[in-house]
């Protein structure tokens, strides 16, 4: 009789019986999975790349093999080890700068009882991400030029300063500027996970600490932010493994030559010494270090998150 | 039932849609290549109709009578500037373009297409059509050194110049005659074809204006003659409070150094073969370190704007618009953007031509001394995959243009497109051409402007001529080997030399030469080293042109 059910289990969930019943829904997910396969995947055999001298008329067999001496070069050149420095140095100044931004912003905007006001200010934050960074390079410089811009007009006119702050032109003073633009661009619209994320707690809590006595502080420090805990660490997670990413869209509008030391980031170095160099193989080899590493930093993440009792990512 | 199978139906087709859609990104114009295949290549060369264009028709006489309309449609890609220049049409479609395909195109069943290239970023573009197989048929580069490397990296094929003059004889005897021969050949190979440069050793069609009103107003009734006329106006107008910064200024957007004026003449043969390039800048070499110092002595006095190295060149243009600065130069043509602005932004302003001497200082620059151009315009090379075909085609559209240059060069207005269609007409020759100098220019000065530069530009150009007979014009050597070290490091050594060159301009003038030095052997050890000892090398086994004397 159990031989018999469970023959009866099989049949059912064999794949044949299982194409046949749901054929239209496997059809559909061949969508994303040939995407994926097609932009994610078929690139891969392009790495191979890296142990060429890879020049693009000649191709594969026509450019010289040189095994590993890419990575090499690579690995001794200075100005690599500048740029890697740079990156890592200024991510994680972005991390931490940028990752709790959203949500203190999600937090507050929860806390606002006026709806118009609050939809308001959400369209407001949520603005700057969809303008180009080379937009907001060009208004960064109107604004805050040494000598002519609108903010050094300003507060010299005011007499609060005798001479211009270098916001963009000396290299700590840009560097303040440069993250700081980075958290007015991405903070709005980063709060709108943890604002979704909100909205799946269960209103009778608030209710319930409410009747207790609890005030709007402490709701929002043993509900709210417990409520989100799980959204909080998969972003963490997902921005950990940023650490060695670098923005050229973002580094070159800002850039000038007083500021190098802190723009020279692994994506000008790739543009520079790779793609402008016709030096192919270089540039993916440090996009392949760059992600390596990346994938290794999401990997640990996920373990240390999941010892702490998380979920996790993977 | 019915209601299931249309929603099955349905799915399928959106689904193949989506896949197709997808999938069609992967897709690649059908074109036989003989890339990476051998056999192919051998079969290419036992044919001789493929490989001998001017055999790939019937009928054998030279020139346009021997042209006859191909049977099968050509498609001929053409490489070609887009300078992103406003209110104009586009490269790819614009009166000229029109024009062309209803004349040439039409008339031999040819369809012309022009490929954008990011004026400032040209190899790049050219690397990633290479990468994906897409090369143009005609390749065009003015800077010898980006057309060698094309030839060393296979992006171009070699050429047969007997077959090219069958189809192109008026072009090719041009060629001869131009002396343009010794400029053909990489690695010993032909690759190249050269267009037409008219006087090119005077670089008259470049003219720098200046403020004219402001000179008067400071007292002086005479552009200033020498460099210290120059610094005495300079510091006159900042004291009348007509403008803060004069000379204004703007970021290092090119590697060359107008450095001319500042090498001891006659210049060392070697010194001028290692370090005297469009491609990289000289930085350690002598010549460079005066004239940054020079540069840093003016950026001290307060006639370059202190934050010069945040304006790009449409703010520096801008700020001569403007009527912040002193001086703004460019190309002349029948129709100049910036001259029309300035006159429309500033009615009653005077505008007058710079001249040659003014940078003149007896123990620094004894002498003007200039860049002459290169004695050929365009450096045209052709596609590694451009089929016989493809390359007539490309040969009998360079002679056709130069038949009938006069016909292409005669509609600015109407074709509404960047320096008079120059970009386009490059193929053949690099300015308007008339009989006499005078008329030349007279074809390229503005127009309809509330002055007539016309004189002013042929007195700057007997000026020039004045300098090259007395053999003080002279171009950069060119190589007929390809400098590999120059394709390596050139991107990060440019990089390298805005820092540099801005970090020695501001810094205090005590401190300069020291600075210099530190910063030359930085420099010297990130590549150029390299380069300069491959260049004389290069140089020494006689692969290269040699210094005019």
């Amino acid at each position: 009789m159990t031989k018999v059910k469970k023959k009866a289990i099989i049949a059912r969930t064999g794949w044949k019986r299982a194409y046949k019943r749901d054929w239209q829904l496997y059809l559909l997910l061949l969508i994303p999975l040939t995407l994926v396969i097609l932009f994610n995947y078929a690139a891969y055999p392009g790495l191979r790349m890296v142990f060429y001298d890879f020049k693009p008329a000649k191709g594969y067999l026509g450019s010289e093999w040189v095994g590993l001496k890419t990575f090499a070069k690579v690995f001794k050149d200075k100005d690599f080890i500048r740029a890697l420095k740079s990156s890592i140095s200024f991510n994680l100044l972005d991390l931490a700068l940028g990752f709790p931004m959203p949500i203190i912003l999600a937090l507050a905007l929860n806390e606002l009882r006026y709806k118009r006001f609050k939809k308001v200010s959400q369209t407001i934050l949520y603005l700057p991400h969809f303008l180009s960074w080379v937009i907001i390079g060009s208004v960064a410089y109107t604004m805050f030029r040494t000598s002519s811009g609108l903010v050094n007009n300003f507060l010299t006119n005011s007499g609060l300063i005798s001479e211009g702050i270098p916001f963009l032109t000396e290299k700590w003073h840009w560097a303040a500027t440069y993250l700081l633009f980075g958290v007015w661009q991405g903070m709005g619209w980063g709060s709108i996970i943890y604002l979704a994320a909100i909205t799946a707690i269960d209103i009778e809590q608030y209710e319930a600490a409410m009747i207790d006595g609890a005030n709007r502080w402490q709701r929002m420090r043993s509900i709210t932010l417990p409520g989100i805990k799980g959204t909080v660490v998969t972003m963490l997670i997902i921005n950990l493994g940023r650490i060695m990413n670098s923005n050229f869209e973002r580094l070159v509008p800002f850039g000038n030559s007083q500021v190098k030391d802190f723009q020279y980031q692994l994506a000008i170095y790739i543009y520079e010494k790779g793609l402008a160099g016709n030096n192919f193989s270089r540039a993916t080899a440090v996009g392949l270090f760059q992600s390596l590493v990346g994938l290794f930093l999401v990997l640990i993440s996920d373990r240390v998150a999941k010892k702490l009792g998380e979920d996790g990512l993977l | 039932m019915k209601k299931n199978l249309f929603k099955r139906l349905l799915t399928m087709v959106l689904i193949v849609a989506m896949l197709v859609g997808a999938l069609s990104a992967c897709g690649r114009e059908s074109k036989e290549t003989v890339k990476d295949d051998p056999k192919k290549v051998d079969q290419k060369k036992d044919d001789p109709k493929k490989e001998d264009p001017q055999k790939g028709d019937t009928n054998d006489t030279a020139g346009t009578d021997g042209w006859t309309a191909f049977d099968k449609k050509v498609t001929l890609r053409i490489g070609t500037y887009d300078r992103g220049a406003e209110g104009v049409d586009p490269v790819t479609d614009n009166g000229y373009t029109r024009y062309v395909q209803e004349q040439f195109g039409d008339k031999y069943n040819v369809e012309l297409v022009f490929v954008p290239i990011t004026r400032s970023d040209v190899m790049t573009d050219y690397a990633l059509l290479a990468a994906v197989d897409d090369l143009p048929n005609i390749l065009m580069e003015y800077d010898y050194p980006k057309v060698s490397q094309w030839a060393n990296d296979g992006y171009l094929q070699t050429i047969d110049l007997e077959a090219f003059a069958q189809v192109a004889p008026t072009y090719y005897q041009r060629m001869v005659d131009l002396n343009q021969l010794n400029y053909t050949k990489i690695n010993g190979e032909d690759y190249f074809i050269l267009a037409e440069r008219p006087y090119y050793n005077t670089t008259y069609t470049f003219i720098n204006m200046v403020r004219m009103d402001w000179l008067e107003q400071v007292g002086y009734d005479h552009v200033p003659a020498n460099y210290d006329e120059y610094c005495d106006a300079m510091q006159k107008i900042i004291d009348a409070g007509i403008a803060e910064h004069p000379q204004g200024g703007k970021m290092i957007t090119e590697a060359y150094v107008p450095n001319f004026g500042f090498r001891d003449y006659p210049v060392n043969d070697e010194d001028w073969a290692m370090h005297s390039s469009l491609g990289t800048a000289s930085l350690s070499w002598g010549p460079t370190k005066k004239l940054i110092k020079r540069a840093n002595a003016e950026y001290h006095k307060g006639f370059i704007n202190p934050e010069y190295f945040t304006i790009d060149v449409e703010t520096e243009k801008a700020n001569f618009i403007n009527g912040k600065t002193y001086k703004y130069g460019g190309y002349m043509t029948a129709s100049v953007d910036w001259l029309n602005s300035f006159y429309a932004a500033n009615p009653d302003a005077k505008l007058a031509v710079d001249t040659i001497y003014s940078s003149v200082e007896p123990g620094v620059i004894d002498f003007p001394q200039i860049r002459s151009d290169n004695p050929y315009g365009m450096t045209i090379g052709f596609g590694k995959d451009s089929t016989s075909d493809e390359l007539k085609a490309a040969w009998m559209y360079m002679e056709w243009c130069t038949l009938n240059i006069k016909e292409l060069q005669s509609h600015p207005t109407d074709w509404n497109n960047f320096n008079n269609s120059k970009d386009f007409w490059c193929v053949t020759i690099e300015s308007v051409k008339a009989d006499t100098i005078e008329a030349s220019i007279g074809a390229i000065s503005p127009k309809e402007l509330p002055k007539d530069f016309t004189q002013e530009m042929i007195d700057n150009y007997h000026d020039l001529k004045e300098v090259a007979d007395a053999g003080h014009a002279y171009t950069d050597p060119a190589y007929a080997v390809a400098i590999n070290a120059e394709a390596e490091y050139n991107a990060a050594l440019f990089s390298l030399y805005v820092e540099y060159y801005d970090n020695l301009v501001m810094c205090e003038p005590a401190e300069f030469d020291k600075l210099y030095d530190e910063l030359s052997k930085a420099y010297l050890d990130a590549g150029y080293k390299e380069i300069i000892d491959e260049r004389l090398a290069a140089y020494k086994a006689g692969s290269s042109t040699k210094l005019p004397r």
